[in-house]
């Protein structure tokens, strides 16, 4: 990563020096409402020459090499995982930039690494111009939100409604630093099942360790039920008959 | 955009007078400089009031992030960006924790670092995305700052820690944070569940959140839902 870093540095005092040809940007977007306004916030600035795909494939077709690619975080996850060669060839000739939300944060975190920079379509696509300038010398602009525990908390809340019932009950009696096998009576569930729960909790909310998750459950005590309702169709209210309501 | 008054602190003195040129049409002036904390702080002092400070300690690592708490606690107002060749997880985690608002390679174009000046002073946090990339994945922390009273009887080494059980670091990451050895790290564990009655890491961590260790969070709603509960 450290190599990829210089060499991401070599390529920017290039494209810096010709500040008077127009940057050709291509645009890979997940969906088409988001391209819009993208491009109508590129055009503000009128600085850069636009081209639209649909997918990669369009673009690896094309003999164009734009300077930069800003890429749907999904395009660019199937990208990464499907065709690897395709992303090392794109990424040595032009910097690619992911465009995400702030809900597929933590979902991207270990794939993030890999682009030149990152724009926020809820937080900050209002300054993709200045982003643009950035990426193209490896630095991006970082939401506050996500440099304090209860802004990541927040996006977590909104990833509860994956969890299963068992797991989400899990979840809360982690809050309580409980280990397996005190979950297991609470529960009434075997140790190995508890021991499962655990583990789906951990990489369906992207938890490193159980402590981490255990501190999550605890500040956001007051939040889970409600997160994790909020987000249930109303059918599934009726479901849960016997759900030990703590909060 | 209005002229910003900009402090630079670094050793380089050849570094300052070329950065000082290079910023001459920009909207930054170099009003100051220092070529280390104890100038800087002498000046400020001596009445400097900056709207940014520009800074990169030789030595990083504690000492810079010691030097910008104080710059912090006399210029609550005023922006810091650290301005360095190094690119380096511990130091960004030093610098969040005292207070920075950007973290910038010095192989930035001097159009590109006035672009990330200018988007810092509007509320901006700017940095390497290699770095912000672990920031994100949680293998930097930024952490509140230090506490000043301990509780419990705790030593100052198990409240920090306390702090790192509450970010979910392992064992190892502690020792690697902390400068100790994993070993280490254990004794200290040890002696901190027993003094404050937990039966394991995860226990002591929610101690630690009601408790109000961990600086940023202390005072949240949530925090005093949890302690109810108990």
């Amino acid at each position: 990563m450290q190599m990829n870093h210089e060499y991401a540095q070599e390529k920017a005092s290039h494209s810096t020096r010709n500040a008077v040809t127009p940057m050709h940007v291509c645009l890979i977007l997940d969906n088409s409402s988001l391209t819009d306004t993208v491009v109508q916030a590129l055009d503000r600035a009128g600085r850069h020459r636009v081209t639209v795909f649909h997918d990669i494939s369009e673009l690896t077709q094309s003999t164009l090499t734009p300077d930069a690619i800003l890429i749907g975080l999904q395009q660019f996850t199937a990208l990464r995982e499907n065709e690897p060669m395709v992303y090392l060839r794109l990424s040595r000739r032009s910097r690619i930039v992911v465009v995400l939300s702030s809900r597929e944060l933590l979902d991207a975190a270990h794939i993030l690494a890999f682009a030149d920079a990152w724009v926020f379509e809820d937080i900050n696509v209002d300054r993709i111009n200045e982003l643009l300038d950035l990426g193209l010398e490896g630095h991006c602009l970082m939401p506050k939100q996500f440099l304090s525990r209860l802004g990541v908390d927040e996006i977590r809340l909104t990833l509860l409604p994956r969890l299963s019932e068992p797991e989400f009950e899990t979840l809360r009696l982690l809050g309580q630093g409980l280990n397996n096998r005190t979950i297991a009576n609470q529960l009434d569930l075997s140790e190995a099942v508890i021991k499962s729960m655990v583990r789906s909790v951990l990489s369906k909310l992207h938890f490193r360790n159980r402590t981490e998750a255990g501190v999550f459950a605890a500040r956001q005590q007051g939040a889970l039920q409600s997160a994790r309702e909020g987000m249930v169709p109303p059918q599934m209210h009726a479901a849960p008959a016997h759900r030990t309501g703590t909060s | 955009m209005e002229p910003v008054r900009a402090f630079l602190i670094d050793s380089n003195k050849l570094f300052r007078e070329g950065l000082k040129r290079l910023l001459d049409d920009s909207p930054f002036q170099i009003a100051a400089e220092a070529g280390n904390l104890r100038e800087a702080l002498n000046s400020v002092d001596n009445g400097l009031r900056p709207q940014l400070i520009l800074l990169d300690l030789v030595n990083g690592g504690e000492e810079e992030a010691d030097g910008m708490r104080r710059l912090r606690a006399q210029l609550p107002d005023a922006r810091m960006v650290i301005l360095t060749s190094d690119l380096c997880t511990r130091r960004l985690a030093n610098a969040l924790e005292a207070g920075a608002d950007g973290y910038l390679m010095k192989d930035l174009s001097s159009d590109a670092l006035a672009q990330s000046l200018r988007l810092v002073m509007m509320g901006e946090k700017v940095f390497p995305t290699h770095l912000a990339a672990l920031l994100i994945s949680g293998r930097v922390n930024g952490n509140g700052t230090d506490m000043p009273v301990s509780r419990k009887g705790l030593s100052q080494r198990e409240v920090q820690i306390l702090r790192c059980l509450l970010n979910g670091d392992s064992n190892k990451m502690i020792a690697n944070h902390l400068n100790i050895t994993e070993a280490t790290v254990k004794v200290h564990l040890k002696s901190l569940l027993r003094k404050i009655n937990a039966s394991n890491r995860t226990q002591a961590a929610i101690w630690a959140l009601n408790n109000g260790i961990g600086g940023e969070l202390a005072g949240a709603g949530a925090v005093t839902a949890a302690a109810a509960h108990q």
